[in-house]
């Protein structure tokens, strides 16, 4: 299971048309068999043709992931879109002025032969395009958070159920070999009960992007993650990811968040905090930890799984058993005892340190790879496009994140322990 | 039928197992920390690699002033330079600067006789030690599991488990009582190239067995070879492959002596198993494949 990850992609990508459903394709597609719960959305397609909204630094970087397999998934790259001029130009430049180009994204969804978008604007302007590309009959890959307030991801998500086109949401963890191995290992009892969870996010950085000399009117537009008219700041753009996590790994969603945040350190006209805290609780009374700060980056980015039988540390791909490997001998042993037989016991010899001291550092979740999971994600929202259909719990996964994202800023804003309202269950 | 309660933990860079034929849990639970407790006090005072042990400590500054000792490690160090010298030095608390030299170098040939033991000054009047030399550093590293056992084996004295046994490491092995359905328990040494059969059987009631060797079998049987195995008289890993088993009543007797006989010549192991009572011991020699068997006892 393990050497899959260290196929050459290239080599895989080439074939992965014939092979398709085979045994060979879920080695290489890690994600082909999450959330087992198919949702028909359309007719198939051969050529996939996708359009680009908003192409700042993080649709460049899907862009670029995109270009990179186009021609061998017999992609197209039909448009690109974004209203700031030196978006616009890159992404020209980037397709070397072969897709069609727009300043409105109203423009492109004119376009009739386009099957999907792929939207990474800011956080405030997700609802309004999504729901105009959802309308217009294209299937969707919106960049997470899904939006900036409850009711606005609720009628995304509806929306979505209404026009049947697909929703996918930019959690790039769900189609990661680690994580996708993590979850299958701690839902097969790997780590027993998972009693408690912690995660965290540490950067040390204003956050900012470099506004043009002598153009103060495009701070908001540029450094929208700082104002809470466009994004919860660290809530939407990073516990959002993790949120995710926690709740794929529990299986479920959390009953109730109480949250703080302060803004301490970067007072330079930004109006979301620079620190949070957060404490979510799920239904089996068991806690996930959250905190994320931008003054201290020691600690980096991390989830922790603590579970009665071990721990995992996902963004390591790391797993610690909370006991040792049963020696062979003693299974023996006690497998005589019990079935009343009276046999000698084994000793290798000879200790067992060298492998100990390395086990007690953890151990690796699953074998080395070199998949990334921004481009696994974009290669699977080009597969359910072609295929017609895309599992059903990916666009639940993105919601309940951004909606449990959303009440934790709420929380922090009224200091309150906030339970989710009955009109925002789907 | 019996019910078996096993539990098991890290220490000292091994996996520590309890096997407690009995039905309550609740006890054999409470005993089981308790001993998991006093391993890890012993690990942490004893350990080179903990930045906090005393023996840390002592390392770093005995070679300055002279380091006061609690009694229990002064009689540690005092029970190393007796057992130094009923095995004619082949145990030797002062041989870590020599493996870490052939781990980082591999020059072994550049380290012989680099023993230090002469240069610990015990005075037994303050309690303190001092070192006359600022390479000497000390290892409990062929001791502290013998040390842990030999303390279990006290605490367990007093307890209502009649039946217990105990492998740390799978190389210090301690038995109380029997086998529930035998008289003692025997452990058998794995043949390195016949792993289905035992080269020595031990029957252990009450005793401990301490296997070394330069050489390991790993979970999945695979032979592994280990540098840490010095001849202190040559200052170079112990040649070709070799295991030593000693039993003992004294779990700390079977840890010691198993280590210095793996370097020992035959007549010298004779000539400290005459000294000790109730000890017996084997040394396993492999010429290619074939085991070459020699056993000890007093005679």
């Amino acid at each position: 299971m393990e050497d899959i990850f260290l196929i050459n992609r290239r080599e895989f990508l080439k074939k992965i048309s014939l092979i398709a459903g085979s045994t060979a394709a879920l080695a290489s597609m890690p994600w082909l068999k999450i959330f087992d719960n198919d949702t028909f959305t359309g007719q198939a397609s051969d050529k996939v043709r996708l359009g680009f909204i908003g192409i700042g630094d993080r649709g460049s970087a899907l862009l670029q992931n995109v270009l990179a397999f186009a021609g061998l998934l017999n992609v197209e790259i039909a448009a690109i879109c974004d209203n700031y001029p030196p978006n616009y130009e890159r992404a020209v430049k980037f397709t070397n002025g072969k897709a069609k180009a727009f300043y409105n994204y109203a423009d492109l969804l004119k376009m009739k032969d386009v099957d999907g978008v792929i939207i990474a604007t800011p956080l405030h302007e997700h609802y309004r395009i999504t729901m105009d590309a959802l309308d217009a009959g294209f299937h969707v890959f919106c960049e997470k958070s899904m939006a900036r307030t409850l009711d606005d991801t609720k009628k995304m998500y509806d929306e979505h159920l209404r026009t049947k086109r697909i929703l996918q949401i930019g959690h790039q963890r769900v189609f990661s070999p680690v994580y996708l191995s993590a979850v299958q290992k701690i839902h097969g009892g790997d780590l027993g009960r998972i009693t408690h969870m912690r995660a965290y996010w540490h950067r040390h950085g204003d956050w900012r992007r470099a506004v043009p000399k002598g153009r103060p009117e495009l701070e908001k537009k540029i450094n929208w993650r700082l104002y809470n008219s466009f994004s919860a700041g660290l809530f939407t753009e990073l516990l959002s990811h993790q949120i995710q996590v926690a709740n794929w790994i529990k299986n479920s969603f959390p009953v109730s968040v109480s949250a703080n945040g302060s803004l301490i350190y970067w007072k330079d006209g930004r109006d979301v905090y620079d620190h949070i805290a957060c404490l979510y609780e799920y239904p089996d009374n068991s806690q996930f930890i959250y905190d994320s700060i931008t003054t201290n980056k020691h600690y980096g980015c991390e989830e922790q799984i603590l579970g009665t039988k071990g721990s995992m540390e996902l963004e390591l791909n790391k797993v610690y058993k909370e006991k040792p490997p049963e020696p062979p001998a003693i299974l023996q042993l006690i497998n005589d005892i019990e079935k009343e037989v009276f046999e000698t016991i084994p000793i290798g010899g000879a200790s067992w340190v060298p492998e100990t001291a390395a086990n007690t550092k953890g151990d690796y979740i699953t074998g080395n790879y070199k998949m990334d999971e921004t481009k696994l994600q974009l290669e699977a929202f080009v597969h359910y496009i072609r295929e017609g259909k895309a599992p059903e719990e990916l666009p639940v996964q993105g919601y309940y994140a951004t909606v449990w994202s959303l009440l934790a800023e709420q929380a922090a804003n009224t200091r309150q322990c906030l339970k989710l309202d009955d009109k925002y269950r789907i | 039928m019996i019910r078996v309660y096993h539990n098991s933990f890290f220490a000292m860079g091994s996996r520590f197992n309890a096997v407690f034929p009995s039905n309550d849990e609740e006890v054999c639970e409470h005993i089981f920390n308790s001993i998991q407790h006093e391993v890890l006090r012993i690990e942490s005072k004893l350990s080179y690699f903990y930045p906090g042990s005393e023996v840390n400590k002592i390392n770093k500054t005995a070679c300055k002033s002279s380091v006061k000792l609690d009694d229990e490690l002064f009689t540690i160090l005092e029970t190393c330079m007796n057992y130094s010298e009923i095995t004619f030095g082949a145990f030797d608390i002062t041989l870590r600067p020599v493996i870490e030299n052939i781990e980082q170098n591999d020059k072994a040939s550049a380290c012989a006789g680099q023993s230090h033991l002469h240069q610990i000054e015990l005075d037994r009047i303050n309690k303190s030690v001092r070192f006359s030399s600022d390479e000497v550093k000390i290892d409990f590293g062929g001791f502290g599991k013998g040390y842990a056992l030999e303390k279990i084996k006290l605490y367990l004295d007093n307890s209502p488990l009649e039946n217990v046994f105990i492998s740390f490491g799978e190389s210090s092995i301690y038995g109380k009582g029997r086998h529930p359905h035998g008289d003692c328990w025997t452990v058998g040494i794995k043949d390195f190239f016949n792993t289905n059969g035992s080269l020595h059987l031990f029957d252990l009631s009450d005793s401990a067995i301490s296997i070394s060797s330069n050489y390991y079998l790993n979970d999945s049987g695979e032979l592994h070879s280990k540098v840490n195995v010095i001849n202190p008289l040559t200052g170079k890993p112990a040649d070709g492959v070799s295991i030593a088993g000693v039993k003992s009543d004294s779990a700390l007797e079977a840890e010691i002596l198993s280590t210095a006989f793996l370097v020992m010549e035959d007549a010298q192991i004779q000539e400290t198993i005459n000294m000790l009572k109730r000890t017996e011991a084997v040394k396993i020699r492999y010429s290619g494949i074939t085991p070459v068997k020699k056993f000890y006892n007093r005679t």
